[in-house]
Order: structure tokens, then sequence, then C-alpha cells
């Protein structure tokens, strides 16, 4: 068989029960496309090529197991997910030749899933950022357009899955880092509820916003990648002990009697022209299709960029004080002593966006300023978690934009902060809120980039957000598969 | 000059004892190679998360229950934010607001009567890791076996106004935390130690004057040392009209002298904040309910029940001080219920065993209940005190029965009165003249008599009771 | 609010980051900020953080994480998986025997 890396997750795994062929052909066969594609978008920083074909290689000996939902089935996790023996970046010089010497609960969930890992994807360095441009290790590029961002920060995955190196992937959502570059690659991204993935072993940026989820080609495809791994640890205290659905055979939705909630300090913002135009399109087809849509509001949305760049920062701030060059990572040759090494090694060891972070989450926790900036945007994002629950009190989900405009060029605002963090006024309140939301797309906008929509729900209602978002996906046309052209 | 008083606030930390760690399951053992007890979590890995040791929790809770704080339902773990090389995350994982347990107090002797110090409270956290400072390379060494260690932190009021009473407020609570078991207490191994800032005030002012901090103390030697210490120079200073800076001290144990750490200007700001990686921590009140009916009594409790026992006080503060002896005083009671007497012998003969044994009563083989035989023999009239204590070390070494071994070395007494008048007629009949002589009036021969009885008994007959048969033996004979 | 020099240069050090005065020179040292800079950009970043003020939080409990129904603490029991303390000290920069090490503290 040939191009088998053009089948989707679900008919991957169908093929190799059927032993239609077997999983080291698969896993070659990805690994195949990986070189291809690499040279025009570097989403890749580690291939781990002769892992994963030993892995397939075993798993072919044993034989087709219909019990492990991921089967043969190659994926790739973003470089925040610590995997034994292997390097584990996060997009950052300061963890250049670091090795894990343990599993991510996440990883290890996929391995019992019978899932090969074949790469750790590119992201912005500790996940801060939108284009991935932020990475110490060269920006991945759009497999749409290889002059433009995949966004971020889980541009490598995003890229990787649009660019079909492999069926599926992991990465992390803080602030949409999952929603926004899915939507600017044009494949399926969903952020579940906080605590509804363990954490245990992604290397954090911010903890309570933190939250790993699955990209994929199609809706049905995440379901799988989210029931492998879901579900309490008991090495994460903030994993949730509620009970998982069954996201492989959800209760039945009827698209006609689907009601969607459009958040109107959302949709008011200004779009580009071809977002514009996409978005009002899916508006309409949802609307042909027997969708119910109302405008709902959360006022306090307006304070989301504000309150969520002061909570995430506080948190990275602290969270990224173990890289110290102490006991492992990059440090600096010491010159003069141990306060010379610190400042060194983390001068030169992070980059400008992480530095940046980490000075605005000291600032507002320093003496003086917690109660202005801290404390005050932990109150702030409580009334937009009530204003969230509220609003889904009048609608079953909410649906809005990911992003107003399109996957841009390179440097577009690598030196204007305060604008990228504006960009993320879509998808960051979901994580404020802690609730689960899903990246699909609606179109090709006449640039012929993807543009995407994402559907919110209530926490801990996977299985419903993602019945309805495989019934919306349906509505909307195929976007088809892009064709990868290196960068001239 | 007026006279100046110290005021005293004490932040003590005990190490708490569980077998593992407080946010992962790595062994607390301090006598390990560098760094084998360590893993991702207590390392500071990227990716790692804590989880909070339940055991950890129950013990603080313990130590509020038995000093009298109000245990917090909820209470938050927060990120103390710093640099330093011992501290993998770069942050301690303690409890700002609330912690744990709030308020309490405990009493001490103070010059006027007894002296209640008000606890501000407690909470938890976890221990920095160890450096070593390798002079000769120029380098320190980190050893993170101690990082993440469950430790309590009990802050006082600042009501202690001398060394000798901070230091008894310190050997106090010490010995409640050894004793509940909420601490192994091991002050060398540094599972007992406290910081104590100072200032001092004009004598009946309310106004507090500025405080400096010595750091990390752990011996009650020290403490006193170091409080006297900074009282002279303190007072030099305000003497000399310097007055004081508010400063971070180290107490330099070789000099006998405070140093400065860290000036007001170099202070941390630690920038704390509720720890997102942990939930809120809870305690029910079945917990605290459970915890209080398993406190055993405090000293105070103690004290007055052995005096309504009619023990004396210098022997119930030794009972109550000495570690085990109390339980040891009960568990024998419950054998032979004479508590003077059954006091009084544990203070003259199995204490002092004890102390140059360096064990406690109940480590001993003599049980309570053999100690219990023995007080009754003495009791009866069976074994002589001089015998007893004569018979006592080896009673105490080997544990054996006090009948037993008391009867094999021919020691017991005849009190058995059969046996007496049997033996007092004996002698009567051999000794016809000294029979007759008393019968006239020479009572000073029964003397006589009595000597060749204890004699035929080989000294296991009571003498009173011996002169007692014989009286009776002659004159029913006369 | 607009930052001062002094307030920023407190946060650098509280952070372990080095900033440097401009007339220093960074050309070498693309990573290191200079404070002018720095200053600039962190009141247009914090300025616009200040509108947070508007909001109206007057009785709201802050909301510092979404968990729900988290685990309870666990048993004091030590790990049964395997020690993995030698592959931790592997990536240390600097080791003398089994410690990590660093230029003297004092």
């Amino acid at each position: 068989m040939s191009e088998l890396w053009r089948l989707g997750l679900g008919q991957a795994y169908q093929g190799l029960l059927a032993k239609d062929f077997t999983a080291e052909e698969l896993v070659l066969d990805c690994l195949d496309r990986i070189k291809a594609t690499e040279p025009a978008i570097n989403a890749c920083l580690t291939v781990l090529d002769e892992q994963a074909i030993q892995q397939a290689k075993e798993l072919d000996r044993l034989g087709p197991d219909p019990q492990r939902p991921l089967w043969g089935v190659p994926l790739t996790v973003k470089d925040v997910f610590s995997l034994k023996g292997a390097p584990t970046t996060a997009g950052s010089k300061i963890l250049e030749n670091y090795l894990c010497s343990y599993e991510a609960t996440v990883v290890q969930r996929l391995r019992q899933a019978g899932a090969v890992i074949c790469a750790k994807t590119n992201c912005d360095e500790f996940a801060m950022g939108s284009s991935t441009e932020f990475s110490a290790y060269g920006p991945t590029s759009n497999p749409w357009n290889t002059q433009r961002v995949p966004g971020g920060s889980s541009g490598g995955a995003a890229a990787s899955v649009a660019a079909c190196q492999t069926p599926g992937g992991f990465g992390t959502d803080t602030g949409g880092s999952i929603r926004q570059p899915a939507a600017l690659c044009g494949c399926v991204g969903l952020k579940p509820t906080y605590g509804r993935v363990s954490r245990y072993g992604i290397i954090a940026y911010g903890s309570s916003l933190d939250q790993a989820g699955p990209f994929a080609r199609s809706v049905k495809d995440c379901a799988r990648l989210l029931a492998s791994v879901a579900g309490p640890d008991g090495l994460d205290s903030t994993a949730s002990t509620i009970p998982v659905d069954d996201y492989l055979n959800p209760a039945e939705l009827d698209v006609k009697q689907l009601t969607l909630g459009l958040p109107k300090e959302l949709w008011s913002a200004s779009f580009s022209p071809e977002v514009e135009t996409v978005l009002q399109e899916a508006k309409t087809l949802l609307t042909k299709a027997g969708v119910n849509l109302k405008e709902v509001s959360l006022p306090s949305l307006k304070y989301s960029v504000a309150s969520y760049y002061i909570l995430a920062s506080a948190e990275a701030s602290t969270n990224l004080a173990r890289y110290d060059g102490v006991r492992y990572g990059y440090r600096a040759p010491d010159r003069s002593g141990l306060a010379e090494l610190y400042l060194s090694s983390r001068s030169h060891g992070f980059g400008p966006e992480v530095q940046r972070r980490i000075l605005l989450g000291t600032f507002v926790l320093s003496s003086g300023y917690y109660d202005a900036y801290f404390r005050k945007a932990a109150q702030v994002r409580r009334l937009i978690q009530q204003q969230y629950d509220a609003a889904l009190e009048s609608c079953q989900f909410l649906l809005a934009p990911v992003s107003s405009i399109p996957a841009w060029p390179f440097g577009s605002f690598t030196n204007d902060p305060l604008t990228i963090y504006q960009l993320d006024m879509m998808t960051l309140p979901l994580n404020l809120a802690g609730a689960p939301g899903l990246s699909l797309p609606c179109g090709l906008g006449a640039d012929g980039l993807p543009v995407g929509i994402q559907i919110m729900g209530r926490a801990f209602d996977e299985s419903a957000l993602l019945k309805a978002g495989s019934l919306i996906e349906q509505v909307f046309p195929p976007i088809g598969t892009p064709e990868v052209k290196a960068k001239e | 000059m007026v006279e100046m008083e110290p005021v005293i606030g004490l932040e003590i930390h005990a190490q708490l004892k569980t077998k593992t760690k407080l946010f992962c399951s790595c062994l607390v053992d301090f006598g390990a190679q560098p760094n084998t007890h360590i893993c991702e979590i207590c390392s500071g890995q990227p990716g790692a998360l804590p989880r909070m040791n339940a055991k950890a929790l129950e013990l603080a809770a313990k130590a509020g229950v038995a000093l009298g704080c109000k245990v917090n339902n909820r209470s938050v773990f927060s990120r103390k934010n710093y640099f330093y090389p011992d501290l993998p995350n770069g942050f301690q994982t303690s409890q700002l607001d609330p912690p744990i347990c709030q308020g309490g107090e405990l009493s001490i002797a103070g010059p006027d009567g007894p002296k209640t110090i008000h606890l501000n409270r407690i909470h938890l956290e976890d221990d920095a890791g160890k450096c070593i400072h390798d002079e000769k390379r120029g380098r320190t060494l980190i050893d993170l076996n101690r990082a993440g260690v469950p430790l309590i932190e009990i802050v006082t009021e600042p009501e202690l106004n001398s060394s000798t009473e901070a230091v008894e407020f310190l050997k106090k609570l010490h010995g409640l935390l050894v004793r509940l078991e909420v601490t192994m207490g091991r002050m060398e191994e540094g599972e007992f130690r406290c910081d104590v800032n100072i200032s001092l005030k004009p004598k009946g002012s309310d106004k507090l004057g500025v405080r400096s901090e010595i750091k990390n103390l752990n011996s009650f030697r020290y403490v006193g040392q170091a409080i006297d210490f900074e009282i002279k120079r303190q007072t030099a200073l305000y003497e000399s009209g310097q007055g004081v800076l508010q400063q971070t001290l180290h107490f330099d144990t070789a000099r006998g002298e405070t140093k400065t750490l860290r000036s007001k200007e170099e202070a941390h700001d630690y920038r704390y904040f509720p720890q997102p990686d942990l939930p809120v921590v809870t305690v029910d009140e079945q917990l605290i309910r459970e915890l209080q009916a398993g406190l055993p009594e405090t000293p105070e409790q103690s004290l007055e029940k052995l005096a309504a026992l009619g023990i004396r006080d210098e022997v119930a503060k030794l009972l109550i001080d000495r570690r085990g002896a109390l339980e040891y005083f009960e568990q024998a009671l419950l054998n032979f219920n004479e508590p003077k007497r059954l006091s009084t012998l544990m203070t003259e003969l199995l204490l002092p065993a004890c102390q140059k044994d360096a064990i406690a009563p109940t480590e001993s083989l003599l049980t309570p209940k053999l100690f219990a035989q023995l007080a009754k023999l003495i009791e009866e009239g069976t074994l002589g005190r001089r015998a007893a204590y004569e018979l006592f070390p080896e009673l105490f070494q080997s544990g054996l029965d006090p009948k037993e071994l008391a009867q094999k070395k021919g020691v017991l007494q005849i009190s058995d009165s059969s046996a007496l008048e049997a033996l007092a007629a004996q002698i009567i009949a051999q000794h016809p003249k000294e029979a007759d002589k008393y019968r006239q009036g020479q009572d000073k021969i029964l003397g006589f008599l009595v000597g060749q009885l204890m004699r035929s008994s080989r000294g296991a007959a009571d003498p009173k009771r011996a002169g007692e048969a014989l009286e009776a033996a002659l004159k029913a004979q006369s | 609010m607009a930052l001062d020099e002094a307030t920023a240069k407190d946060i650098a050090r509280l952070a372990r980051l080095r900033i440097t005065n401009s007339e220093q020179g960074v050309a070498d040292d693309q990573e290191v900020k200079a404070l002018d800079t720095l200053v600039a950009e962190f009141s247009k970043i914090v300025g616009y953080m200040d509108i947070l003020a508007q909001a109206d939080t007057t009785g709201v409990e802050p909301l510092y994480s979404p968990m729900v129904e988290p685990l309870p603490p666990r048993e004091d029991q030590p790990r049964t998986t395997e020690n993995n303390s030698d592959s931790l000290l592997q990536n240390a920069p600097e080791r003398i025997g089994r410690y990590f090490s660093v230029p003297r503290v004092f």
C-alpha cells in the first residue's frame, strides 16, 4: 500500500487491526513523510526513528490488540512532555542538553494504548508565544504557506498533523496553544477541562491554566486520543477524580436541536476580511443545517487578556525558577561566583519572551503590587468563570472564532508583545474558566489559509462537546490536505 | 538610662516523623549516601508535581490539637520564592494564609509562677537540601536527601523575656512533641531547631524595639548563649546611643557570638502566592476528634492525678519527666495498688538503674508486673528491704521473677505465722535456761533468743515478728 | 502605571535576570536587556494591565485554580518504582562525587 501517511487516525487504526498493513509499515511511511516535509516546516525537534521502528516491530510481533485503542498508531508529542531517555527542551536553550529521567503520565498512557511516538514537536519556548517564533531551535512553518507562522505555542504539533507527518499528536493549551495553531494550520485541536488529563511530566508554564490535549484531522480522532489519556492520576493532585465518560460512544445529539451561544464580546472584534468572510459563511451553514445560534454576553471578557497575562506570568515566573544551572540544563561558565552563575545562566538560557514574562510575573507578585495585580486578576478570573457558566444556562455550547487573523508572515509581531497578547483574546477565556473547547477548521480563506472556529462546553462534559463537534464538522466544507512546499 | 527588658519570640522547626517526604515517596533517611533518596519531584525536575503525604498532615494537626490550637478545616499551601542552591524548585512550599493551625499555648514556670506563652500559628512546609562548603576546592556541594522532608514551623508570640524562659519553653515543647511522636526530635540531626527574634524595650513599656533574628539554632545551650549574647550586644548599642539595626544573624558557636547574615535592605521579597499544584488542605472534624481522644494527658494533668494518689511532688515530677516512667508506673499500679510505696520504690531502685543504662523503664527487662510483685513482697514482709536492694541489680538485668530469685538465694523472709511459731517453740526447747530467765523477768534475754531464731532461719525471718512470736510462745508456756 | 528604573532593577534582581544600563553597551549580548528598553516595554504592558482597576470585584473571592474534586493526599508509603537518582545526577553541569556542585556560597 502506498501513502499510508494520508490515513486519518481512525482509518489507520482499523487498517492495522485488519492487518491491511503492519505497524512497522505505517511507522516507516510516517517517518518518510517526516523526512520529506521537515525541510519545509521544521515541525519536529527530535525524531525518534530508531525507537519508533523498534517499538512498531515489537507491536507487530505481539499482533494487533483491539483492547489497545491506539495499537500501532504513530503519534507526536510536543517537546514539553517528559519522555524517559529523550531530550526534552521545551523549545529552550536552557534545556539544550537535558535528558529526561522519567516519563510524563500522558506518554505512559499513550504507550499503554499501543501508540508509537515518532517525534517531539517544536513549540514556543516554555509554551510562551502564539507563533512558534520564540523557539530557540528556529520557527516552524505553516504547511499551507511556509512563509507564515503555524500559530503557537504548539505550532510544531499542529503543523505536523496538518502536514500528515502522523495522524495525531499531543500539545498543551495554556491560553489557546492547541486551539489557535489547530485553526491556523487547519486541523482539529481539543483543549480538555482543566484536570481532565494529568499534567505530570509536562513542563509547566501556567500551572492553573495548562492542559494537555490532542491534535488530529477529525473530531472523532481527537476523541480516540482523549479517551486514551484522560482520567485521574496518582501523581497529579490537581487531576480530577470525576469519572471519565466513554468518548468513543457518546450519547446521541441531533444537529437540529443544537443551540450555540455566540459571545458578543468575541464576535464584535475586528477580523481580517478573509477570516470575516469564512466565519460569516460558517454561521450561515450552521443556521441552514438547523443549528440555533443566539447571542450571549460575558461582559468581563474585556478584562480577560490582562487577567490571563498576570496569572500565567506569575505562575511562570516561579515555575521557571528551577532553571538555575545548578542541577541540570544550561550553566554559563562561572567566573565570579554563584550570583553571577544564576544571572548568566538564566539571562543566556532564556529567550526574550520568556524573560519578559518572568519579569512581569515577578512584578505582579512582588510586595506592594500583589493585591492590585495578582489578586485582582484572580478575582476577575472568578467573574469570567461565573459568566461563562451562566452563559451556558441558555445554550448547550458557546461558539466563537479562534483567531481574528489568519496565519501571519514571520516577524510581524515579534517586537510588539502587547499586540500579540491581545490576539489571544479569543482563546484564553476558556483557560481562565477551566472549561473544555474544541477548535476545528470551518473553511479556507481567499488567501488559501485555513480558518478555524471553536465550540466550548461545560467542565468535564467532553463527551457532549466532541459529539457536537463531529456534527458541526460535517456542516463545514472539507479543506483538504496542504501541499507542503519548501520555503523559497 | 532606663532599664531595658528583652522581648523574645521563637520560630521552631520540627521535622515530622514520617517514612517518606512531604510531596514525594522518597525515603527520609539522612544516613544514606548523598543524593540517593531523590527523585524527579524533590530534585525539582521540569514537569514533576507534588502530592501531599497524609501522615504529615495528621502529625501537624496532632501537634495543633495537643497545643490547644484552632486546627483549620481548610488551609492552603503557598510558594515562598527565593533562590538558593539547596532549594531545587526555586521556591519552598509552605503555608501563609491560612496555616493549618492558629493560636494555641504552652505554659512554663515563670519568675512569678506559671506563665502562659501564646502561639501565633503552626504551618506545614518542606525542608531544603543541605549545602556543604568545600573550602579546599572553593565549591559548595549540594545533597538533596533532605530536600522535601516534612516540617512544621511553630511560631510563638513575642512573650518570652529571658534566655531561661526561652530554653524552658523549648525543652517543654520538645518533650511534648517527642512524647506525641510528632517528631523524633534529634537536635544534633537538625530535627528540632529554632530561629530567635529578639528586641529590647524599656521595662514596663508596650513599645517594641527594633528586632534582630538569629537563625537556625539546634541546641538548647546555643539558644541560651545566643540570646544572652544578643541581649548584651543590643544593650551596649542602646547605651552608646547607636540603636539596633534590623537584621538577620547567625550564631557562631565557636566564638559564642552573633554575626550579621543579611541586613534589612537585603531582605527577601518572597512573593508568596497559593501553590497551584496542590489542592486545599482539608482536616475534617472526625480526625480532630480522633486526635483529641488519642492524646496523652498533659504534664499538668499527670501531676494533678499523681497528687490525688498522694504522691509527693518531687516523686511525681520524676515520673512525668522521665521518658516511659509514668506508663510503667501506671501498669505496675494495676498489679499492686499502693501508689505511694510503688512510686517511692521506683525512684529509689528502678529509675536510677534505668538512667545508668540510658533506657526508659518501659524498655527494661523487669516488667511493671514483676516490679509490682517485688513491691508486694516487701510490703508483706516476705522480703526484707535490705535483701530487696541487694537483689535488685540482678532482677533488673535478668527480668527474673523476684520471689523465685529470692527463694533461690534463700533470702525470703518467713512471714508465715505457723512456721514462725514452730521455730519459736523449737528455740525455747533448745534453750530452756534462757527461757526461764525471761519468764523471771529478764526481758533483755529476748534479744538472745531472737538472734538464735534468726540464725536458725538463716536470716529469712523478720526480726520484729520473730520477737513477737517468741514472746507469745514464752507467755503461753508460763 | 509607569515603571521606574529602581523598581525595574529590583524586579530583575528578584528574578535573577541581568539588565544593563544602555550606555554600557549590550551589542555582544542580545539576550541581556537594557534597562531603558525594559522600563519602556514594561510601562506599556503594565499600563494595559491597569484596565483591571475598572472591574468591580467587591466581595469576589479570587479564583486561583479551577480544579474540581482533586485527589486526596497519598499514604506515607515509600515508592515502589525504580530509584532514578543516578540518571538525575547525570544531568548535572558540575558534580563532585554524588554531590551537585556550584561556586562557593559564602
